[in-house]
């Protein structure tokens, strides 16, 4: 309330009026302004060390590699040479491989994890689905050398599925592209389940039985309702798959090592690891600029879309 | 009845349906003049919804036949039936905007684009959604959203309308104008109509005839006030209308014509579950007029009155057997809530310029101003109906 | 009603619907199962050789020692910081609410390895200030490969977009202020209200941030290789190349375990979202209710795929926030593990 005496009266803030009971307690009381007010309470205290680590811990580093990337702290020429850099040589064909594997990778999952989901949701057991929710969750989050070894002893040159098959000699082999795709299909699917059970599930059965009884055969009701009404939630889980591929490290690296196909990722590390002295690290910090670029496009786009899903839906 | 070229005539003859190992509809037998507008009112799983699912052809019947116009259409399947249909709630496509939704049927009839819009355009003129055409689902509020589905089932024009607790998800307010709506609409379309609810109040009000449903099968079909005056089944009696039930002895009858003192209900015998609280001094029905009874619970060996809260006729008297223990004022009447010694509860509906005379702690006695509504044995069998000839 | 009405009998061409979701089953299940064989049906027969590692190979005893130390420190400050963090931001100061939301979800946007770019910059920079400056002594120190604290910190700021949002949807789903309110008018004191009031409704939700802090601790590979630190994943890539059946065996059990951890993070965060939501009322017209909803963590509204986000529902309770609104954290994209 004070705060709106002082608003009200701008003579009041330049000094001009003599300096009333309103004025003083305006000044005092610290109720007008609010985050000023909620810095004072106990809760900044309690903030101040979770703010303490994620300033040490990111958003410093993350400063730090714009800056390093730009040349202007380190050993780097000021300048956005690194930046062009990435549009020759070993660089391009890194993002051209890394936006290759994200894109048929994520393709491939969007197409299996949709159908996967749909036929989740049409089984239509509560149970079924609670414990797909489950396990998509678990292994969504697979990953790193294990996933990598697991794959080598399935599908490696060796591997027993590669034997039994007969699949080197069709001229397949892990550590390739190829295999990239296959093996990132061990999380990207679960992802795509698990971002499009809730959109199956939700397209309610009113919807098809008010299309039946107004004369729609199903594939009406397909056509014109229920694909209509998944497909935003389909491009976000997609868009989102797209993100994970393309951010995907460990895995890769155990898989694919350095060298035999540059991948964003792999780039970013081999560049670190090859030091200081190549100028690498400006290049490398670059790469890494453009992944989080690439990431919060990835979250941009995804979460607009779940937000229209979610506006049918609800 | 109304009956117009429009509407069709629609019969459920002995349906019955299964699931697994539940028996949901049990020899449901219902008929539907055209142009006239049935509710099908009863408990949550007395099978209603499914009766109506089964005529909508979204369930197939076990056996039974379902005739329109006396053509049997088990096997049509529910695109043809051509059956206009409001669901419960959110049955919109969402993706669409209100004018889409209410030429989709029309849309998938190939109708061209200019008649349908026209159409359209038409219907949400006569539903009041003149306005709202280029709005989507998740912008209009639940009455507006119920509005466009009945507007979207009349597009093209269907020969049987079944609406499934339509108003159900809405608030009071909204759901009595709504109800009004579609009662004018089916009215002046003439269509044939099957309104599924469990809400009383909304089948008393808006239909022509009223089916009342239990466990698979309909234990009444009639008009509104022979369903309420003169119930076929205590089922019927309890669901519909408020209802005091009292018991009284095989034989003995009570009511306005009964005469006063109602003889044998005085006396010292005491029934076996009558409490102590009914104490010598207790003589009901004693110098005074005619329809009084002795207020006892129903049990073993006694007939049961169901009685209407404007048939209860209540009279202050310092040594009344029953005492008032609550008023609820609802207008211009006014329910009365009365307890007699053994635990029996009364309800009155009483003019409410008389309820100030009845406060809370008042002695009262209780009297029949009419025949009971109904009047079943000790083993649930109906001795007596209130006449509904007089009624209809 | 349509309620209790049961469902159609099972018609032959329900039978295909199982057909992708047996495909994919099995496509997840081989490799488990071939990795499991290889590990210990070595030539065809059942053996645990490969297990030997375990007790001869002294860099492992190491790298687990080091990932251990990692792991308990991890959980510890990720707790003596988010938890106070979160808890006084709803009781005192709601309208910073919005500004954590924003920088716990933050770093779900950054690839675990360009954070790790990132933090090499900075102790690059740090090392580059000449021996035996400031920076250079605390780049030093973060960087004890006996006990790695750039690994701890890094880990906690990957934890916590999951932890936040369970620990923030578990506060939401109780009217906090007024409980407090409530106990201080009986006349509990402030730390008798907050042990006795606060620590049982975020118990299901510290948890989950213990036992998911854990399962990123174990299996997370990008940060710490960059930074040449030997924790376990790093140790079985390295392995890899000299003892192949070795890394596997050692590989399957970290798997396994971080499998379980995850489940049980999410069957406890689960446990806290169901008690939130309990009463919630979902739509009684809705018969084959197949609700993945109630599945709980990685499946809250419309597409939350973070285990952590327990606090939406297809019928959003009050309170829930705008990213739960849709707005929604795409979990796998900043997976630390990978």
């Amino acid at each position: 309330m004070t705060g709106a005496t002082t608003v009200a009266l701008p003579e009041d803030v330049d000094g001009a009026a003599p300096p009333g009971p309103g004025r003083r307690r305006g000044r005092g009381s610290g109720r007008r302004a609010g985050p000023a007010a909620a810095l004072r309470s106990p809760a900044v205290a309690a903030l101040a060390p979770l703010l303490g680590v994620v300033g040490l811990f990111f958003v410093l580093p993350l400063v730090g590699m714009a800056l390093v990337s730009t040349g202007l702290v380190g050993r780097g020429e000021p300048g956005l040479g690194a930046y062009a850099g990435l549009l020759q040589g070993s660089q391009a064909s890194a993002v051209a491989n890394s936006v290759l594997v994200s894109l048929v990778g994520s393709s491939i999952a969007a197409v299996v994890g949709a159908l996967t989901a749909f036929c989740l949701a049409r089984i239509a057991s509560a149970r079924l689905s609670s414990l797909a929710g489950v396990f998509s969750s678990v292994l969504a989050t697979d990953g790193g050398p294990p996933l990598a070894f697991a794959f080598v002893v399935t599908l490696g040159n060796t591997g027993f599925l590669t034997e039994a098959l007969g699949l080197g000699a069709l001229g397949f082999t892990l550590y390739s592209w190829q295999g990239l795709v296959v093996m990132y299909q061990y999380f990207l699917v679960p992802t795509m389940v698990l971002v499009t059970l809730p959109t199956f599930v939700g397209l309610r059965r009113e919807w098809a039985e008010a299309s039946t009884s107004l004369g729609g055969t199903p594939l009406t009701y397909w056509r014109r309702v229920g694909l209509p009404v998944a497909l935003p939630a389909l491009l976000g889980g997609w868009v989102l798959l797209f993100g994970a591929a393309y951010a995907t490290y460990a895995s890769a690296a155990v898989l694919i090592g350095s060298g035999a196909l540059p991948l964003v990722p792999l780039s970013i590390a081999s560049q670190l690891r090859s030091g200081i002295s190549s100028g690498g690290e400006a290049s490398a910090m670059a790469l890494g600029v453009l992944m989080v670029v690439v990431a919060v496009v990835v979250l941009v786009l995804f979460n607009r879309l779940q937000a229209r899903s979610a506006r049918w839906l609800r | 009845m109304t009956t117009t070229p429009g509407g069709k005539e629609v019969r459920l003859e002995g349906v019955g349906k299964t699931f697994g190992s539940t028996r949901v509809l049990d020899g449901f037998d219902l008929r539907i003049a055209p142009g006239e507008l049935v509710t099908l009112l009863g408990p949550s799983g007395c099978g209603k919804t499914t009766a109506l699912r089964v005529l909508a052809g979204f369930e197939r019947a076990s056996e039974g036949r379902v005739l329109v116009d006396g053509q049997d259409v088990g096997g049509v399947a529910a695109e043809r039936r051509g059956v206009g249909m409001v669901f419960q709630a959110y049955s919109l496509f969402p993706n669409m905007s209100v004018q889409e939704n209410v030429e989709y049927g029309l849309r998938v009839r190939r109708v061209d684009r200019a008649a349908r819009r026209r159409r359209a355009a038409d219907l949400l003129e006569t539903c009041g959604l003149g306005h709202l055409g280029e709005r989507f689902p998740h912008q209009l509020s639940g009455g507006q959203q119920q509005r466009v589905a009945l507007a979207r089932a009349l597009a093209v024009q269907p020969s049987v309308l079944l609406l499934d607790e339509p108003l159900s998800a809405l608030d009071a307010v909204v759901r009595a104008s709504i109800r009004e709506e579609i009662r004018r609409l089916q009215r002046q379309l003439g269509i044939t109509t099957l309104f599924v609810t469990h809400d009383q109040h909304e089948a008393l009000a808006v239909s022509d005839r009223v089916a009342v449903c239990a466990q698979g099968r309909v234990e009444q079909v009639d008009v509104p006030a022979v369903v309420y005056r003169s119930p076929a089944t205590a089922f019927v009696a309890r669901f519909v209308g408020t209802v005091s039930e009292v018991g009284v002895e095989p034989g003995v009858q009570v009511g306005p014509e009964a005469g006063p003192g109602a003889g044998p209900e005085v006396g010292p015998e005491v029934g076996p579950e009558v409490g102590g609280g009914a104490g010598p001094g207790v003589s009901p029905g004693v110098g005074s007029g005619g329809g009084a009874f002795r207020p006892r619970r129903p049990g073993a060996g006694l007939d049961t009155l169901f009685v209407r809260p404007e048939d209860v006729r209540l009279s202050p008297a310092p040594d009344g057997p029953c005492t008032v223990v609550g008023q609820s004022f609802t207008g211009e009447r006014t329910a009365v809530r009365v307890v007699a010694p053994d635990g029996l509860t009364l309800v009155a509906s009483v003019p409410a310029a008389e309820a100030g005379g009845l406060g809370v702690g008042t002695r009262v006695v209780p009297r029949l101003g009419a025949t009971p509504a109904l009047r079943t044995d000790a083993e649930g069998r109906v001795v007596t109906r209130a006449r509904a000839a007089a009624l209809a | 009603m349509t309620a209790g009405v049961p469902r159609e009998p099972l018609r032959p061409q329900r039978v295909l619907l199982w057909l992708p979701v047996v495909a994919v089953v099995l496509y997840v299940t081989v490799p488990v199962v071939a990795t499991v064989a290889f590990a210990v049906l070595p030539g065809g027969s059942f053996s645990l050789d490969a297990y030997r590692v375990l007790g001869d190979d002294p860099s492992l005893a190491r790298a687990a020692g080091r990932t251990v130390g990692v792991t308990v420190l991890t959980v510890l400050l990720l707790l003596a910081t988010l938890v106070p963090a979160v808890v006084a931001v709803h009781l005192w100061a709601p309208r910073l609410r919005a500004l954590l939301e924003v920088l716990c979800t933050l770093p779900l946007v950054v690839p675990p390895i360009a954070l790790a770019a990132g933090v090499v910059a900075l102790l690059r920079l740090g090392a580059q200030q000449g021996r035996g400056s400031a920076a250079s002594t605390v780049s030093q120190a973060l960087q004890d490969p006996d006990l790695p604290l750039v690994l701890v910190g890094t880990y906690v700021v990957l934890c916590l977009p999951f932890t936040f949002r369970a620990l923030d949807a578990g506060l939401r789903t109780i009217p906090l202020r007024a409980l407090v309110e409530a106990s201080a008018t009986l006349g509990s004191s402030t730390t008798g209200t907050l042990w006795r009031v606060v620590v049982p409704n975020v118990r299901g939700p510290v948890l989950f941030s213990v036992f998911f802090a854990t399962a990123v601790c174990l299996g997370e590979f990008a940060v710490a290789a960059t930074l040449s630190q030997e924790t376990l994943p790093v140790w079985l890539a390295t392995v890899a190349s000299t003892d192949f059946r070795a890394s596997i065996a050692v590989a399957v059990l970290l798997n396994l375990s971080t499998w379980a951890l995850v489940l049980v993070a999410m069957l406890s965060a689960d446990h806290v979202s169901a008690r939130g939501h309990r009463g919630a009322g979902r739509d009684g017209a809705r018969p084959s209710s197949t609700d993945p909803t109630s599945t709980g963590p990685g499946s809250t509204g419309p597409g939350s795929t973070g285990p952590g986000s327990t606090g939406s529902d297809l019928s959003a309770p009050a309170g829930d926030s705008h990213l739960d609104d849709g707005g929604v954290l795409p979990g796998a994209a900043g997976r630390p593990s990978r």
